[in-house]
Parts: structure tokens; sequence; C-alpha cells
């Protein structure tokens, strides 16, 4: 008995060595999909300008509207559901290989409440844990001991197999390659009653306190950008409903935040977008058209305030 | 350190490889010891707290072996000793409960509100914890037990770790029969222990914590969702803290017997139940015993001898009986779960449908008659009703209050639609299921004298340990039945 249970132990640790291999050769082949834009994002992007956020993010904003705009090359590494730890690690495997000219952050407000929760979504990038060693400290800010766990490569594909296959089974699900990381918001919600009681489920979800500790990663995320001498543009996307939290939450921001290289812009309350429900896919996010047209919006802000700071600077 | 933390399972191997190692008569010292380092790991005050507690059942048993048997002073002593562990029980977790409830029936005093705003701490287990104790002096009260004399022994009865968390509430002459038998490594109980521990966590971080990622969020705004969705979240929900809590249970009996100790089987595939009361003798088992032989059976008792008459009013002596001894079970059953009226609704709900269950007893049998050519529709049948009336239960008991509970009842109709949550989550739930109703079925179904091989038992605990570290949800928290 004792010798089956060695040879079982054995056979696990084999198992575990050698799904490392096959699971890691998926990923490599990964050219579409989450997996593909997140090991663009970490790995590949030269882009001038580079988008980062959730899924507002993701989905909100157009990369091929900012080049045509403003003559660069431009890049959007959004992922829904994620929050500051995630941008953290985006950051630094980003300025570990080059410095990008402009950086457009989608700020959501309601990712700023649950610090450890936004850590753990941040385990999106494990399987990315071997080739990066500059995410690992941030991955294992709230669990000391994630470098034990990661001993497994099963353990460092936890939750991924999914999004691995799904790429090669429904290609495009989340944006193509073409499209430089948008998702676009396929569908044009008919359904009225999510739009009805969106304004009392935002202000539910705006319920919590900021976070301290998320505030200043926040703080650090900027500054880990504007140091490098990258001009920074904080966005607040439009969601269908307005909140009366909002401008709380974003003047306890404003208080942390540097004075050069930084530009914010709040369309929280744009009424373009606010309410017109032809414009959203969902309460969150807009449709095609909509990031289409809000993408140009905003390209035409960083656009105006790129010719008055070099106005001012001649 | 929670039962589910990698902290505890390095703890558990070393402690059971130094186990093994040392001599026979200091085994169950050391199992103490384990036992109080645990509990003194979440707070180490409460551990002095729990201790005197045992100390007060100590003390009163030994009396009873000093006084004479079953009378009255024994009687009294008995009725302390129930006392003071259900005003324990009370003063920690019920407190903010009453004042909540005295102040809505009497109004808003000062003390009423003092009460009600109370913030605290409830010690780990002290449920179950409670639950033993008076099991164990009633035991020794009736003579079915003899009294423990060793203190040693009787707080490890009380206090082991594996099961002072959410149990099983094993009976005193079960466990302390097998501290006093000598310990001999036996390979076969401990490959079953850990075979045990990795099927409570596939089930519980592969399927209840993965369930639990859809229950929530529907959950937190189940106001807005249709009743589709509504209805589909409380069947996953029956599912969640069922594996949840059977998953604590394997856990828990898997690590007795690593440690070479047997706890009571506490599920026992509890939806495929034909009735209502055989739910109750899957579900949960040790808590229905408890319930059973300590509430339902001396009330049963005590109501039979003071009604003297076939019937009251119409109704039959012994449907009063067992209506009222139904009622006040589920009720306390509800209660003991927690502070919450969502609770105690629950528990009243399922003493409904128990009582209703009697009343159609004969109705049942002329059906189960008349398909008796048909017995496999009969007991589909019969399970779908039961698998239905207990989903309806578990709706209410997943609300965070009753005002929550009706006011989604009352708006089912107002929304249209499916939330369909995230697609990953969605496609491994029903993946999982599938590999736990198989299992489930075939345990139910086949023959008991047919076990798989070895090999074969190997190769399938080896799967579900992949599952483990592939599809688990390692950031969900606690077991839900740690809570109470």
């Amino acid at each position: 008995m004792l010798k089956k249970t060695i040879i079982v132990v054995f056979c696990l640790l084999v198992f575990d060595f050698l799904s490392g291999f096959v699971l890691d050769y998926i990923l490599e082949k990964q050219s579409d999909g989450r997996y593909f834009k997140a090991k663009y994002s970490l790995g590949h992007t030269t882009e001038d300008i580079i988008i980062i956020g959730s899924s507002r993010a993701e989905q909100n904003f157009v990369p091929e509207v900012f080049e045509k705009e403003l003559k660069m090359s431009c890049w959007n590494t959004g992922r829904g559901g994620q929050s500051i730890p995630f941008l953290l690690c985006i950051q630094a495997a980003i300025l570990k290989r080059y410095t990008p000219k402009i950086v457009i952050i989608n700020i959501d407000l309601d990712g700023l409440s649950n610090r450890r929760s936004m850590y753990e979504r941040a385990g999106f990038l494990k399987p990315f844990w071997n080739k990066h060693s500059e995410i690992r400290s941030i991955l294992s800010t709230e669990n000391k001991r994630l470098p034990f766990y990661m001993l497994s490569n099963m353990y460092r594909y936890n939750s991924s197999l999914y999004y691995l296959l799904r790429p090669f089974l429904f290609p495009g699900i989340d944006g193509f390659p073409y499209q430089k990381g948008w998702k676009p918001g396929r569908m044009r919600k008919k359904d009225t009653s999510l739009f009805k009681d969106s304004s009392e489920i935002k202000n539910s979800l705006y319920g919590g306190l900021i976070n301290a500790h998320l505030k200043s990663d926040f703080k650090k995320l900027i500054e880990g950008f504007t140091n490098n001498g990258t001009d920074v543009f904080l966005v607040i996307s439009p969601d269908f409903s307005m909140s009366k939290k909002t401008n709380d939450i974003l003047c306890s921001l404003k208080e942390i935040l540097p004075k050069k290289h930084i530009n914010m812009y709040d369309y929280s309350e744009d009424p373009n977008f606010c309410g017109n429900q032809e414009l959203y896919k969902d309460s969150f996010h807009l449709n095609e058209e909509g990031a289409i047209l809000f993408s140009k919006k905003v390209a035409l802000e960083i656009k105006k305030s790129l010719i008055s700071s070099v106005k001012i600077e001649r | 350190m929670t039962i589910k933390s990698i902290d505890f399972l390095i703890c558990l191997i070393l402690a059971v490889g130094l186990y093994w190692v040392i001599p026979d008569r200091f085994k169950w010292k050391y199992l103490l010891l384990l036992s109080l380092m645990f509990y003194a790991s979440v707070k180490v005050e409460y551990l002095f707290l729990m201790l005197a507690f045992v100390l007060i059942d100590y003390f009163i048993s030994i009396r009873f072996c000093l006084v004479k048997h079953k009378s009255s002073q024994t009687k009294r002593l008995l009725w302390l000793c129930i006392i003071i562990n259900i005003l324990g029980l009370l003063a920690f977790k019920y407190l903010s409960f009453l004042g909540n409830f005295l102040s809505l029936v009497f109004g808003e005093l000062p003390i009423f509100i003092k009460t009600r705003d109370l913030q605290i701490i409830i010690p780990l287990g002290i449920s179950f914890f409670v639950f033993k104790k008076i099991s164990y002096v009633v035991d020794v009260y009736r003579g079915v037990l003899p009294v423990e004399k060793n203190f040693g022994k009787l707080a490890l009865y009380f206090l082991f770790f594996p099961s002072i968390t959410a149990g099983p509430i094993n009976k005193a002459k079960d466990f302390l029969g097998q501290i006093n038998e000598p310990k001999i490594m036996d390979y076969g109980q401990i490959s079953d222990g850990v075979a045990l521990i990795v099927l409570g966590f596939f089930k519980k971080v592969v399927i209840a914590d993965r369930i639990s990622l859809y229950v929530s969020a529907v959950r937190d705004n189940m106001v807005y969702h249709s009743a589709l969705t509504v209805v589909f979240s409380t069947f996953l929900f029956a599912i969640q803290i069922y594996c949840d809590f059977s998953a604590y249970s394997d856990i828990a009996i898997g690590c007795a017997k690593l440690f070479g100790f047997e706890l009571p089987e506490n599920f026992r595939r509890p939806y495929f139940a034909k009735t209502m009361s055989e739910f109750w003798r899957r579900w949960h088992i040790s808590l229905s015993e408890w319930l059973r032989d300590y509430i339902f059976l001396p009330l049963s008792f005590s109501l039979n001898r003071r009604l003297k008459q076939e019937a009251y009013f119409f109704v039959k002596s012994e449907m009063i009986i067992y209506f009222l001894a139904t009622m006040t079970t589920m009720l306390a059953c509800g209660l003991w779960h927690g502070p919450k009226m969502t609770f105690v609704f629950w528990g009243a709900l399922l003493g409904f449908f128990l009582v209703m269950e009697h009343l159609i007893r004969k109705v049942r049998r002329r059906v189960r008659k008349l398909l008796r050519h048909r017995k496999g529709i009969f007991t589909f049948i019969s399970v779908f009703v039961v698998f239905i009336c207990i989903n309806i239960a578990w709706f209410f008991f997943n609300t965070t209050s009753l005002q929550q509970a009706f006011t989604v009842i009352t708006h089912l109709s107002a929304h249209s639609g499916f939330y369909y949550g995230e697609t990953e989550s969605l496609l491994y739930i029903t993946l999982f299921l599938l590999v736990l109703l198989v299992t489930e079925f075939k345990e139910e179904y086949r023959s008991s004298k047919r076990h798989f091989s070895v090999d074969m038992n190997a190769l399938y605990y080896g799967f579900l340990f992949v599952c483990i570290l592939l599809f688990g949800v390692f950031d969900q928290g606690q077991f839900i039945y740690e809570k109470f």
C-alpha cells in the first residue's frame, strides 16, 4: 500500500511537470483571445500609445481611431474584471522594455474598494509567472505563499484552460488581433430592464470606501509612468447611468495625483452618451458605434492637449 | 488557520508523521495538544473560555456519580448544565438577534438597542461544541454512557480539531471508546482518509466555490433578476451548500482517519431522498440525530404523557404531538444555524413540509401501490418533489433577510431574461456536477459489494487532485457552516 502511494505521488509530480510543457506550448501558440492579448501586452508592445484599464478600457477605446487622429501607433491592453494590480503588472512589463509616449488609463471607480479581491483577480496573469519575473512581487502582494504554489505547473494554469482553448474554437471572441486589443461590444442591448435599474446597481457598487492601499497603488501606477516622462491621460468612461458618488471618489483621487504630465477627462455625465441606449452594449460598456464615437472624442481632446503643451514649450 | 489553508495541510502532514512515531499512551495527549493549538491559532482567548465550559460539564458529570442516579438532584444538575450551555450559546451568538427581536416587539428601548448593536466575535464552532456538551451530559444522566473521569480525554472529545469547526457532532460513547483503543497504523484507513480529504477539496474548491461565484453575484442584486435566474441560482445554491458542507465533513472525517479515528458519516446523498423525513436521515445526519434524540423524542414522550385524550378539537393527539414536536425541533434547527429570521423561517418551512408529508402519508402509500409496476417513475417523482420542496426552503436560507426574500418573490415577474454569468464558470460547473452526479448515482444505486479496484481508485482520486489544481477556486472564503 505504501509502495502504491509513493507511485501515485510520483506520477502526479511527473504529470504536473509534463503538463507545464504542454500548457506553456499552448500559451505560446495563442494568436487570438485574452491570453494572446496579455502575452502581447506583457512582452511585445512597442506602440507609442498604450491604453490600460478593465473592461471599459477594453471595449470603449478603439486603437485604430487613436492611430488615425494622433498619428501614433496604439495598443489596448484592457482586460475585463481587472483593476490596479493588473495594471501595475502591465506597467512593470512594459517599462522593463521601453517607455510609451502616451498612456490612457480608464479609471474604474467601482474597482477601488476591495484590495484582496483585485489582487486575486490579477491571478489571471499566473501563467506568465515564469516568463515575466517583474510581475511576481505584484502578484504575491496579498498572498506571500504564492511563489510556493507556483512551483506547480497545474496551479500556475489554474482556471485558464478554458480561455487558452477557446480561441481555437471561437476565433475573435475577444477581438481579432488586427483590432489591436480592442474588444468590440457587439450586442446592442434591447432588454430595457437592466438599463432601468443600472443606476441603483451602480450606486451600490460605489458604496464602499476607497481602499487606502489601492489608492496608494493607484498613485504608484501614475507616478511609474509620469516619472519616465510618459504623458498620462486619465479617462472616466460614460456609463449608461450616472452615479451620485462619482464626484466624491474623483476628488479623493485627485489629491494624490502628480501635477506634471497628467490630464483627467471625466465623461461620466456626458449627455452625448449617458442615457443613449443606442450607443451601449450594456449598462457599463459602449457598443461598437459608441466606442468609435467616444474614442474620437477622447482622441481629439488628447490632440488638443498635446498641441497646447507643444505651444507652451515653444 | 482554517482547515482549507495550505498551512493547515502542511501542519497536518507533519502532525500525522509525528503521531505514528510517538508511543501509543501519548497519542491522545498529543492529539489534545494539537486540538488546543489549532483552536488557539484562531483566537487564544476563546480557548480558555471553551476549556472553562468543558470544566463545568466535567464537574457536573462527575457529580452524577456521587449522587443517586436520576434523582431530583441529578435532574437539577442536568438542567443547570444544559441552561449554562445554552446561555453560553445565546450570549455569543444570539444576543444582538435577541435585542433586535425585543426592540421590534416592545419598542426601541435603550437596553434593547444596546443589545442589538453589540459586536461579539463568535467562538469558532460554538454551535457544534455546545451540542456535543449537551449530548454528553444527557447521555451520562440517562446512564447510556459512563462518566469520563479523565478531564483531558473529555476535552479532546469536545475540542477534537477536525470536527470542532463544523462537525460532525459525534457521540461521546463512540469517540471516548476510540481514545482508549490501541492505535495501529492501518495504511488502508490512512489512504481512505487521504481519499476523503481529496474528495472534500474537490467538492469545495472545484464545485462549491465555483458555484458561489454565480450565486453570490445574483444574491447581491436578486431583486433585479428575472424569475428564471432566481430559480436557477437557488438550484445552484442547493448544490453549493451540499458540496460545501459535505466537503467539510469529508475533510474532517478524512483527517480523523489519518489519526486512526472514525467519525460518523454526515451526508448520504441527501438529494436522492424520496421523502422529507428520509432527507433528514441523509442531510447533516449527526445534527438530525442530535435533534431527534435530545429534542424531538423527549418532547414527543413528554407530550404523549400529558395529552391523555385521543383527540382535541377533532384533531388526533398523535397528530398534535407530531406537529408540536416537529415544529419545535425544526424551529430550533433553524435558529441553531444562526441569528437570522431567514434561518428560522427556513426551519419552519421544512417543519411544515414534514408535517404535510405526515398528513398525506396514506395518500402517498396509495399512489405507491398504484404505481407498484412503475417503481422507477414513483421514485423519480418522489425525489423530484422532495428536491423542489428543499429548494423552496433553500431560497429563504440564501437571502440576506426575509424582507429581501419577499421583495424578490413579489418582483419576480418584473424582469425578464437570464443572467449567464461567466461562460467559463457555467461550463466547469456543468462538467464537474456531471462527474459528481455519476459518482453519487453509482454509490446510490449500484450494489454495495462492488468496489473499484485499488488502481481505479488511485486513478479516480488522482484525477480529482488534478482537477483541484487546474480548476479549483482558491480565493474564496470560508466554508459556509464555519459561520455556524
